[in-house]
């Protein structure tokens, strides 16, 4: 697994960065992820379409089109599903590390599944009365009335518009159109989209299916969801409370022998931005944690090319300085570094993003932190 | 009309005002705000499409915004 991610590091390095665009930024690791991705899907629903020929038969076999419609939803909502899973499970494991680094083409497509689930739906169930077809299916049998005549499909189209919304506003070009903030904040977006998915399901396919197994697999997914999300916020929130308290110009965060050469630490401040310390040579440099990128941990990445590069797609900044490397533009805030005998102190102030700061030299006898 | 039907066509207008500033946020608005954009081919510019449908009010509220404040010279430094 780390050699995939040093791999993936290397692969992206020089593409990931924002100088020009092009229609996918592709590298031999996302080609293969991406074909593999492509066979899963299709596996999925060959084997969808043939489960259900085997059990609906009789008086209960459904058409082709019903079984098509159902096989594309389950696989937007379980690749839904996956998506909600990797970021919390990255907090606990690096296996997670290829989905995470490639979680964009998951959603991209997560929303092509819903796109054609929503497709064959309309051309279904709409596309041979006398009304257009999305009225006829989103307005044909309303009845707000009953929990069973409710109209679900609208809360499926809301769904689905921010999942276009997300999936058109994908690219690096929106990234650095919207500022990283901002897209950030769009792409949030995907957790009401989720509510909504639920509710389609809920007031939609659990209403008419006899059959428990949707119902089931539904609670079992919305749980994994809210226990995985709650289980890695607390463990997130333990670890910043046992963060070192920054009250003081200068903080001790540790032995210069605890940093590895080439390796990031990641120091938590109480009530402040995490902190990445690297070694690099004899010198140690810090930088904000939150790389410009999508906020990913600069501090769990490693120096490759004598910069710091993040886990999740690359980027890369001087130690030195916090900028990326020409022609790039990214810039991160730096921290003032010292060292006090064997102690490594940080003054908890950030400085502007890209403001260079010297390293703190380690004194000679204090090289024992190779990786 | 019922209360989807009203929503239905709501969707379609801001929809359909997407498409119009997109139209210009791709051919004029992007080149002048990103550098990187314009060296961009053609099959990338319409990649950008849906999204600029998709969120025209920020787009629309950022070309306001480029074309007084001269946005564009900005990031070119």
């Amino acid at each position: 697994m780390r050699e995939y991610r040093r791999l993936a590091r290397l692969a992206c390095k020089g593409q990931a960065m924002t100088n020009s665009y092009t229609w996918v930024q592709w590298n031999s690791h996302k080609k293969r992820y991406d074909t593999v991705l492509a066979a899963c899907c299709l596996l999925y629903i060959i084997v969808f379409v043939g489960m259900s020929y085997v059990v609906h038969q009789g008086e209960h076999a459904l058409s082709i089109m019903v079984v098509l419609i159902r096989a594309f939803s389950t696989l937007a909502i379980v690749l839904l599903h996956i998506i909600l899973c990797i970021g919390p499970m990255s907090r606990f494991t690096s296996l997670v590390s290829p989905l995470l680094y490639n979680r964009r083409h998951l959603g991209v497509t997560m929303f092509v599944a819903a796109l054609i689930h929503s497709g064959l739906v309309i051309l279904y169930y709409g596309g041979f009365g006398i009304r257009a077809p999305l009225p006829a299916v989103v307005d044909g049998y309303a009845s707000f009335a009953t929990i069973s005549g409710f109209p679900f499909e609208i809360f499926g189209l809301a769904a689905l518009l921010i999942l276009f919304t997300m999936a058109a506003t994908s690219h690096d070009f929106w990234l650095a159109f919207l500022s990283a903030r901002s897209w950030k904040i769009l792409h949030m977006m995907i957790y009401p989209c989720y509510g909504l998915i639920v509710l389609h399901v809920f007031f939609g396919i659990l209403q008419s299916e006899q059959h428990p197994l949707y119902g089931r697999m539904m609670i079992l997914g919305v749980g994994l969801v809210t226990t995985l999300h709650l289980v890695a916020g607390l463990a997130e929130r333990k670890r910043d409370a046992q963060g070192l308290a920054a009250d003081s110009n200068w903080v001790d965060i540790g032995e210069v022998t605890n940093f590895q050469e080439g390796c990031g630490a990641v120091i938590c401040l109480r009530d402040q931005e995490r902190v990445a310390v690297f070694r690099h040579g004899d010198g140690l440099s810090a930088l904000s944690n939150v790389c410009a990128h999508q906020g990913g941990p600069l501090g769990e990445g490693q120096i490759v090319d004598g910069c710091v590069t993040c886990p999740w797609h690359g980027y890369q900044y001087l130690p030195g300085n916090g900028q990326s490397p020409p022609p790039y533009h990214e810039k991160v805030p730096t921290y003032e570094l010292r060292i006090d005998g064997t102690r490594v102190m940080l003054n908890p102030v950030p400085n502007e993003p890209g403001l260079a700061v010297k390293a703190a030299l380690i004194p000679a006898g204090n090289e024992t932190g190779d990786a | 009309m019922s209360a989807i039907g009203v929503l239905l066509w709501v969707i379609a207008a801001y929809y359909a005002v997407g498409v119009l500033v997109a139209i210009r946020f791709v051919l004029v608005v992007a080149p002048r705000a990103d550098p990187a954009y314009r060296g961009a081919p053609w099959r990338v510019r319409l990649l950008f499409f849906p999204g600029a449908v998709a969120v025209w009010p920020v787009t629309f509220r950022i070309a306001r915004f480029a074309g007084k404040d001269g946005m564009g010279d900005e990031h070119e430094s």
